[in-house]
Order: C-alpha cells, then sequence, then structure tokens
C-alpha cells in the first residue's frame, strides 16, 4: 500500500477515534449506556454496580393478564443471563430477541412478552442510590 | 508530509527525535507486547482451569506472537496481526464487557501491521498516531467525567471510598465522621446521600482531576508546554493507578505517554515495565505478597 493511502487511512481512524467518545456521550445520555465500555474512555466517570434485577411476563392475548415467568428453562435462564450481562453495559440498547426467543419456545401460546429490568444508580439530583427500569414491550413473532 | 490539513494536524505532535524514532518505536512495541503477553497469562492464572479452551488458545496465539515479535524482527508483522486477531476474538466474544485498554491495544497492534519500522516515513507516522491516541484518551477521560456528572460535586469520590483501597488513600479528605457515615453504607438502593459539605479537599482532588485531564491532553500537543506536561500527566496516571489498580492499561497509558519525551525514554522504560511485570507475577503466584491489580 501506498504511504499516502496508509497516511489517509491512519488520519481516517483517528479523526473517528477522536469523534467516538462524544458519540458515546450521546448514547450514553439517549439510552443510558454504560461510559465504562466500548471504547469511550469513561472509565471511572460514573460510579459501578453490578446488581441487576429482571421480571418477565407474557400473555397470548393482548387483553390477558400478564403471566410472570418463574421457573424458565435452562434455555432461556441462560438467554436471560446474557442479556442481563449485556444490558449491565449498553442498558437500553441490548437486544432481548435470544431471550424472547427462547421464552417462545418455552410458551408458544404467548404472543406478547413484557421484560422489566431493574438497576441501580447514583442519582445526581439527590446524591442517593436510585432504582433505574427499563420495560420493554415486545410482540412475539407468531407462526400461527 | 506537511501537504495535506490531516498530516498538518497528524505533525503538531511531533517531537525532535528523528535520530532515535525507530529505536523508540522499537522499545515501545517492545514493552507494549510484553504488557499484553503478560496481560493474558496473569488474567488467566487465577483462574487457571476455569476459562475454557477458547482462552487456552488465545493464550497459546498471544505467547507465540508476542515472542515472535520480540525474537524475530522479520516476523514483527505477522505477530502482531497473531496479536491483533486474538484481540479481536476476545473482544468479539466478551462483548460488550471488554475493558477499554484491549481497544486501545488492538489499534496500536494495527498500525504495527499496517506500518513499517524501518521505513522513515512510516515510523514517524505511526509515532505521530500513537501520540495522538495518547491526547485523545487523555482528553475524552476528562470530558467524560464532566458529562456524566458524578465528579464535580465529588460524588463518584465519595462513593468509592466505601472500598477499603479508595478510604486508604483517600480517607484524609473527609472530616471523620462523614468518612465513617460513608464507610458504613454499601451502595444498597436508598443509600445515601454520597455527598458532604465541609470536604474542599476531596472537591478540589475530583475537580482537578478531569480538568487536569482535559487541560494536559492539548498541553501535551503543544511544544512549549510539553516538558511541564508530560511529569504533571504520569504523575496523573500513577495518582489514577494506585487507587484503580488497572495496571495493564497504566503501563500501557504510561508507555504512550513516554513517547512524547524528548530522546528516547522508552528503552529504559521498557525494562522497568518488564521489571514491574516480573513483579506483578510473582504477586499473582504467591511468591511475593498478594497486590490487587485488574
Amino acid at each position: 500500500m501506498p504511504l499516502a493511502a496508509k497516511r489517509s487511512l491512519v488520519h481516517g481512524a483517528l479523526l473517528l477515534l477522536a469523534v467516538w467518545p462524544a458519540v458515546h456521550i450521546g448514547l450514553a445520555w439517549r439510552w443510558d449506556l454504560s461510559p465504562w465500555k466500548l471504547g469511550g474512555w469513561g472509565m471511572y466517570a460514573t460510579p459501578r454496580f453490578g446488581l441487576v434485577g429482571m421480571e418477565v411476563y407474557g400473555r397470548g392475548t393482548p387483553e390477558g393478564a400478564w403471566l410472570q415467568v418463574t421457573a424458565p428453562s435452562p434455555a432461556a435462564r441462560d438467554a436471560a443471563t446474557a442479556f442481563l450481562e449485556q444490558h449491565r453495559w449498553l442498558r437500553r440498547l441490548a437486544s432481548p430477541a435470544a431471550l424472547a426467543a427462547a421464552l417462545r419456545a418455552d410458551h408458544p401460546e404467548w404472543t406478547e412478552l413484557r421484560v422489566v429490568v431493574s438497576y441501580p444508580v447514583l442519582d445526581r439530583g439527590t446524591g442517593r442510590v436510585g432504582l433505574a427500569s427499563d420495560e420493554r414491550l415486545l410482540e412475539l413473532p407468531g407462526d400461527r | 508530509m506537511h501537504d495535506t490539513p490531516g498530516a498538518r494536524i497528524a505533525a503538531l505532535v511531533d517531537g525532535d527525535e528523528a535520530e532515535v524514532r525507530a529505536r523508540r518505536l522499537r522499545a515501545f512495541e517492545q514493552a507494549f507486547v510484553l504488557i499484553v503477553v503478560a496481560e493474558y497469562w496473569l488474567r488467566a492464572l487465577p483462574k487457571w482451569g476455569m476459562l475454557g479452551w477458547h482462552y487456552d488458545v488465545l493464550l497459546g496465539v498471544s505467547t507465540v506472537a508476542g515472542v515472535a515479535i520480540l525474537a524475530a524482527p522479520w516476523l514483527r508483522r505477522a505477530g502482531f496481526a497473531l496479536l491483533a486477531a486474538a484481540h479481536l476474538v476476545l473482544l468479539w466474544s466478551e462483548f460488550p464487557s471488554s475493558g477499554n485498554h484491549a481497544y486501545l491495544e488492538l489499534y496500536i497492534c494495527l498500525l504495527a501491521i499496517l506500518l513499517r519500522r524501518d521505513d522513515p516515513d512510516e515510523a514517524l507516522l505511526e509515532l505521530r498516531a500513537l501520540r495522538w491516541l495518547a491526547v485523545i484518551i487523555l482528553f475524552w477521560s476528562g470530558v467524560q467525567k464532566l458529562a456524566h456528572g458524578h465528579w464535580v460535586n465529588g460524588e463518584y469520590l465519595i462513593f468509592s471510598l466505601g472500598s477499603e483501597t479508595y478510604r486508604t488513600l483517600l480517607g484524609w479528605t473527609l472530616p471523620a465522621d462523614e468518612l465513617a457515615r460513608i464507610a458504613a453504607l454499601s451502595g444498597q438502593v436508598g443509600e445515601g446521600p454520597y455527598r458532604v459539605v465541609g470536604a474542599p479537599p476531596l472537591l478540589v482532588l475530583a475537580n482537578a482531576t478531569w480538568l487536569a485531564e482535559i487541560a494536559l491532553a492539548p498541553a501535551l500537543v503543544w511544544r512549549r508546554t510539553r516538558a511541564l506536561a508530560l511529569p504533571l500527566a504520569l504523575l496523573l496516571l500513577a495518582g489514577i493507578e494506585v487507587v484503580a489498580r488497572e495496571v495493564f492499561f497504566g503501563l500501557v497509558f504510561a508507555s504512550l505517554l513516554l513517547l512524547f519525551a524528548h530522546g528516547d525514554r522508552q528503552s529504559t522504560a521498557r525494562w522497568l515495565v518488564a521489571a514491574a511485570l516480573v513483579v506483578l507475577a510473582l504477586s499473582r503466584l504467591g511468591v511475593l505478597p498478594e497486590v490487587t491489580y485488574y
């Protein structure tokens, strides 16, 4: 590769690396993305909490009562663990698709899913540890 | 290399080390490879046998790559390609929980793959890119602390005083009664406030941290302030590392910062890095007293 091309590549990459943290901050503000990860250089910008809780509900009709998942299959449990680990850093950008697919296999009669993830945050207004939540309503793809 | 706006901006970080450029880049790369390979091994030691076959493969690949780069200069780019491949697999398999330093290490590997150290123009390009990486990281580390708002009132540091390490080193910044109150909190929902009244040292420390990160970045670029900015940046990094203990990132970043030093400091720093890694290894093996690091 000629030097000029290498130079353009390096300068372009540096420009991207210089701009990415600004995008990262925007994602954190909009989607609650953790500043700790993904190359935004926001390590230590916020306290890091480990505790995350999740409740999952499903129902078969839009008018039906929500039924909480209390005894997931091993596949659904694995998918939930993976989703929570992603959610710890990606927050509202974490995709529940694999979890939804696993629960769809467990409960073929369900057409809707409600996933509620709760996680601690340090509230800037009060200085106290508060609880934030991310609630997702998902329509399960039907094959009926 | 001053013909385009990009090249002119890139050249802002140039020094006056043309005669030692190749030598210092070589020493930087050697230190870097030692850090990365040691990191693979020292992370594996406490969990030996529990990391799965894929980590064993990465450990083997990174070790072979490291030996190739250190022992056979003609295998430099192939070695860095192997190291980059191992890091890509690691980033992919751990996404999104990999630390930021893994991305930094990947960028450095990619630069080494792309650029030939024995070509003066390419060596200059590599040196510039490495220096700009340090500037970008330093600047945005400060901006992130400001943007997320937990440093202006000292909340991050106060929250961190819940940990023994932070308390031992920064406990003096709080009145004794407030320190006891913070130490009794465990970060549970509803607890707090992680704020104190009458703790000027802590507020000064918290705000000086992000301010210094933001200010030192351009100060490293500007040649007139570089000689002062470099020791201050190293001091800041050392201060952060004493409490945070992210030693692998710290060693890589210190090596990057030293690229701003006048002349060739890398050749000496390489041996200091090697010595530090030996101490860390002996600590993890139980030969020396245990030191917590990540």
